[in-house]
């Protein structure tokens, strides 16, 4: 038996994906992330087409203070 | 974008000089978070409800009154509407009213289960029917189920995820959007990112991995290098005929591949399977077939592994299929190391000795290295490099060693897997001993095997394409 999808009658809205693996993810433990990496991060979430990526809480440390001036 | 909380309590906005810091960054979004349980307001912050209130506010006014714009995450959300409904609720209408364009319910603490979040968002949106559209959720993996709990409040009307790659995050993580965006997008048919991005998913969930050095789970939903992979007899064959059999989405749409794995559980299939990659013409019905099997299970029994050697397991193959000649004899070979404490050269020294037959000539070499195994390496090459020119062209690219028997302390057996390279393809072997040494060695040598094997296929390729032409 096929189950039905859910929705299925009504247009699905577009999801937004809102990435935090810059601020959220680095809170990780074992996770370390130099000013490059999270440059190269963002880069290839970029090209992965995510329309939201968080870079972190500028003003917090001087990584995320010189994340944004690149 | 930027992140960062609400204003001071009792500071007027524009004094805050964490706020002139988000505005120093100059990004065009901005990511504010406020508290919504009472709890929270009143102990961790030690001001009032209405402070709290105000202070969601004038926040997010002031931003957008320097041409910001705004999403507000709602902390401790579902924890704060489960112990005060109204004013969770009134949070959020503040926010809402102060200009906020997206508002971001959380799951801080992780604990809430996905027929709660369903309940909780289907209300909230009959409460404010106006964030319909506006609604975002942000989960934490703390009871095992962020994923779940996301795709919940998607159905339940959320239009924004929030997570990271690969799931990281503080204690259990946050929602996996290597596993979410795949299920809301070939599940449930909502559009998360174009179908040529969704195939980059799996290439930048190891890309990532690669970054924050933290090796990747192999086992992971769709994206890992085990979410494709079979290695149970039945489940190959099956696989072979129609992949629907033990499959739930195709794995190149999200940019994996499917890995029919060699192991002692495998049955004929898997080596046909690899014969068939390997150009080898075989048949269940060969008695060969049968031969390759028996030794597999011999050796995988000793401790080989050949999921991560291919190489070394076309090798074998080719050796049962073919017993030629070697390419040498090894007579045996001697490596003495040298620790010096030296401060100013710390280094250590290896020197190996080497005794090879080839084409019926006896060879002795010496050579240096920086460690044993590139001491050893060195002085084959020197020693085979005079039959085997090409051999010159081939590189020791990666070297792992892993410990079979972890309870017989250093006397347990070592699986040593070598990586080379001629500069073109990378190729990986393995060798198995209880004396490292013997390990790399059995390992470097098919190294070199392999490489020349792939040379000879090239050249032969070479030749008959001249002879059609």
């Amino acid at each position: 038996m096929m189950v039905a999808p859910i929705n299925s009658m009504k247009q699905k809205p577009v999801i937004q994906v809102y990435d935090t693996t810059l601020r959220d993810g680095s809170q990780g433990e074992g996770i370390s992330l130099s000013l490059d990496d999270k440059l190269k991060i963002a880069r290839q979430l970029d090209r992965l087409g995510v329309p939201f990526i968080e870079g972190g809480w500028p003003g917090a440390n001087p990584k995320d203070v010189q994340f944004f001036g690149n | 974008m930027a992140f960062c909380s609400t204003r001071r309590p009792h500071l007027a906005v524009g004094e805050d000089k964490m706020l002139q810091a988000i505005l120093a960054a100059g990004t065009l979004w901005v990511t504010i978070f406020g508290k919504s349980w009472n709890l929270h307001v009143t102990e961790t912050l030690k001001t009032s409800l209405a402070e709290n209130l105000a202070m969601i506010r004038d926040t997010i006014e002031y931003l957008r009154s320097q041409g910001r714009r705004v999403i507000y995450d709602a902390e401790h959300w579902f924890d704060g509407y489960k112990h005060n409904p109204e004013y969770a609720v009134l949070t959020l209408r503040t926010a809402l009213t102060a200009g906020a364009e997206w508002l971001a319910l959380c799951d801080t603490n992780g604990g809430t289960l996905p027929h709660e979040v369903t309940q909780i968002v289907t209300e909230v949106i009959q409460a404010i029917p106006d964030l319909e559209g506006k609604l975002g959720i942000h989960t934490h993996n703390d009871a095992g189920v962020a994923v779940a709990n996301a795709i919940a409040a998607v159905i339940s009307g959320a239009t924004m995820i929030q997570g990271t790659i690969n799931g990281y995050g503080e204690r259990c993580g946050n929602a996996n959007l290597c596993t979410l965006i795949p299920n809301l997008q070939l599940k449930l048919n909502y559009s998360c990112l174009g179908q040529q991005q969704l195939s980059d998913l799996s290439p930048t969930s190891r890309l990532i991995s690669e970054i924050v050095n933290l090796a990747p789970n192999d086992h992971a939903p769709f994206v890992g290098r085990s979410a494709f992979a079979h290695k149970a007899g039945v489940h190959v064959s099956a696989v072979e005929k129609n992949p629907l059999t033990y499959e739930h989405i195709q794995p190149e749409l999200v940019g994996n591949e499917r890995r029919i794995v060699i192991s002692d559980q495998s049955g004929l299939s898997n080596v046909l399977h690899y014969a068939a990659k390997f150009g080898i013409n075989l048949s269940k019905q060969d008695l060969t077939c049968r031969q390759i099997l028996d030794k597999l299970k011999i050796l995988e029994n000793e401790g080989y592994q050949f999921e991560a050697a291919e190489a070394s397991f076309e090798l074998l193959m080719r050796s049962i299929l073919t017993p030629g000649k070697q390419l040498f004899l090894l007579k045996g070979f001697q490596v003495h190391c040298n620790i010096y404490q030296e401060q100013d050269n710390p280094a250590s020294k290896a020197l190996a000795t080497i005794k090879v037959e080839v084409d019926g000539k006896n060879l002795l070499e010496v050579a240096e290295g920086n460690g044993p195994v590139a001491a050893l390496d060195s002085a084959l090459r020197k020693a085979l490099v005079e039959f085997y020119p090409q051999i010159a062209d081939f590189y020791l690219a990666d070297y792992k060693v892993r410990i079979l028997d972890g309870s017989a302390g250093t006397a347990a057996k070592t699986r040593v897997l070598v990586e080379s390279s001629n500069g073109v393809k990378r190729w990986t072997t393995v060798g198995v001993s209880a004396n490292i040494l013997d390990a790399s060695y059995q390992a470097v040598v098919e190294g070199m095997e392999y490489g020349l094997l792939l040379q000879t296929a090239q050249e032969n390729k070479a030749d008959s394409i001249k002879q059609r032409t």
